[in-house]
């Protein structure tokens, strides 16, 4: 016995109806499966009362608010796109440790939501939160932007909206099966997750616009390079390039070992790990070399790909092989396919180089930040 | 059939209860802090993982030792669980040398019970810092890995099992085989 998408339908719609009565309730649309999919169940048990928003936070990918209405324009015709990317940008520009950076973007979210509901007169939010999103927040991994009620958060006198999520108890896997059952299209039910946070927890370390910048770019290169090749996410994140070698890790790995200034968060036997980021000139074994180094205080090991002499940031790539985004594994891409993906991105004269993130989860999380 | 699930907060404790929705069993979380004569109306006890040294923090987990110690009902210890089972019944446990994190092999020396129907090695992921060093009296080594040699115990008489990896990830392969097996037990 497995997921049934039909007998969750079955359960969830009357508490659905029940929570929600005659009132409206907004949606918070980011364009990913889940939140998309919330939004469809919604519709087909609400219909007409839900106003679904998409805020553009100015951590979105390159014309993204634009091709998510694109492609949920049949299942939410009248998606509303509110432009709030100057006031999150100039909030975040400068922040450095990453639970702040989530939690103040946390806060200004809810913020903006807050002003939304009143605008379209409700006091009911909905948001696609699955369970991947709350256990890792109450486990005290990372703290996702979409979970408050679990944390004890009264959003009700805080912002003055009450929260509804419907797909709580459900894993990734199962959201697609959902989303698939809804007759959603396979550019939504199939789609790469992306965070809400968006490029800010890609932009690792302190936030500057140029960093952002150099990030938006190179995610859209390792996006377009890695699809369609069966990983389940893919993507790039900049930090900046000060490091130092470790000789003593050196000597115990059998390779020039660098560790960076720059932290990054991993999950070590159920605890949180805000350690340093490592590259290793040329790993011998993969997991031989990750399994030594995160002994330490190091969350992610990543391999060099290519490098220059100069230039203020670091750039890896990011590939995972998950169903339910609990575990991850590291799929093997070859060095000259690596190659050819770090050669477009050091067109930029401020990457100094390239580097593939060998890390599975555990000891890392999938996203750094 | 209902099984009570212990929660430490660990990852992939919510995983465990899905398990065995979709085996069709009905499971019920049980919080440390409730009397250990209430377990009476299960048939069975699960010990999830979580992010505490059985050694230091035991106090953090409530009636635990209790529960491992006065129940008659069958027992499986998931990561931490398995080392407060080996723990509280007289084994040793301590911090790794080589703590494991994501994909281990596991070898199996005795496929009983529990392993029933696993391949002689198989891929397992895991993530803890400490580790069984010696089992309680009475009980068997049924699989070990590379660095962690008590990967799974079981006791004299089936009813009590410990497994160092997660067998409710997607990761770990055939994982389900181990609720599978602990179901069995029960019913036996």
């Amino acid at each position: 016995m497995s997921f049934n998408p039909s007998s969750f339908i079955n359960e969830i719609s009357p508490q659905l109806i029940e929570k929600v009565g005659n009132s409206k309730v907004l949606i918070a649309v980011s364009g990913g499966v889940d939140s998309t999919t919330a939004a469809a169940l919604a519709y087909r048990v609400l219909g007409e009362r839900v106003i679904p928003v998409m805020i553009d936070t100015g951590f979105l990918r390159e014309n993204e608010a634009n091709s998510v209405r694109e492609m949920t324009r049949k299942v939410i015709p009248n998606l509303v796109v509110e432009d709030k990317s100057e006031e999150f940008l100039s909030a975040l520009e400068g922040v450095e440790d990453a639970e702040e950076k989530r939690k103040k973007f946390r806060d200004i979210f809810y913020n903006t939501i807050s002003s939304l509901a009143r605008k379209y007169g409700t006091t009911m939010m909905m948001q696609g939160t699955i369970a991947a999103d709350w256990v890792e927040t109450q486990g005290g991994i990372k703290t996702q932007h979409n979970v408050l009620v679990q944390l004890g958060i009264n959003t009700e006198s805080q912002w003055g909206f009450t929260v509804i999520e419907p797909l709580a108890d459900l894993y990734k896997n199962e959201v697609r099966e959902l989303a698939r059952f809804l007759g959603l299209p396979p550019a939504i039910s199939e789609r790469q997750p992306f965070p809400g946070p968006g490029l800010l927890i890609r932009t690792v370390g302190k936030v500057t616009r140029e960093k952002l910048l150099v990030e938006r770019q190179a995610n859209s290169i390792v996006e377009r390079r890695l699809e369609g090749k069966g990983f389940s996410q893919y993507f790039a994140v900049t930090f900046d390039s000060d490091c130092e070698e470790d000789l003593e890790k050196s000597k115990e790995v059998g390779s020039k070992v660098k560790i960076y200034k720059s932290r990054a968060t991993g999950v070590k036997g159920d605890v949180r790990s805000y350690g340093h980021i490592a590259s290793v000139e040329s790993p011998i074994s993969v997991r031989e070399t990750v399994m030594k180094l995160s002994r330490y205080d190091i969350t992610h090991v990543m391999s060099i790909v290519s490098n220059k002499d100069k230039g203020k940031y670091a750039v890896a790539i990011r590939a995972v092989l998950t169903e339910d985004f609990m575990t991850a594994d590291v799929p093997s891409i070859s060095a000259e396919e690596l190659k050819t993906i770090a050669n477009e991105i050091m067109e930029n004269p401020l990457v100094k180089e390239v580097l593939f993130d060998i890390t599975s989860k555990p000891p890392a999380t999938i996203e750094l930040e | 059939m209902k099984i009570a699930l212990i929660y430490y907060g660990g990852q992939y404790n919510h995983l465990i209860l899905k398990n065995l929705k979709y085996l069709g069993v009905e499971a019920a979380v049980f919080s440390t802090d409730r009397p250990v004569e209430e377990l009476n109306s299960f048939d069975g006890i699960i010990f999830s993982g979580g992010p505490f040294s059985v050694k230091d923090e035991i106090s953090k987990m409530g009636n635990s030792p209790l529960y491992v110690k006065e129940t008659h009902i069958p027992k499986l210890g998931i990561c931490l669980g398995h080392q407060l089972i080996s723990y509280v019944l007289g084994g040793k446990v301590k911090k790794a040398t080589s703590p494991e994190y994501g994909l281990i092999k596991v070898e199996i020396q005795d496929n009983d019970t529990i392993l029933s129907g696993f391949p002689k090695e198989f891929n397992a992921w895991e993530s803890h810092w400490d580790e069984v060093i010696e089992p309680p009296s009475g009980f068997k080594v049924l699989a070990s890995s590379h660095y962690s040699k008590v990967q799974a115990i079981v006791n004299h008489d089936n009813t009590v099992f410990g497994v160092q990896f997660h067998p409710e990830v997607k990761h770990t392969e055939n994982g389900t085989l181990v609720f599978k097996n602990f179901i069995s037990a029960i019913k036996k």
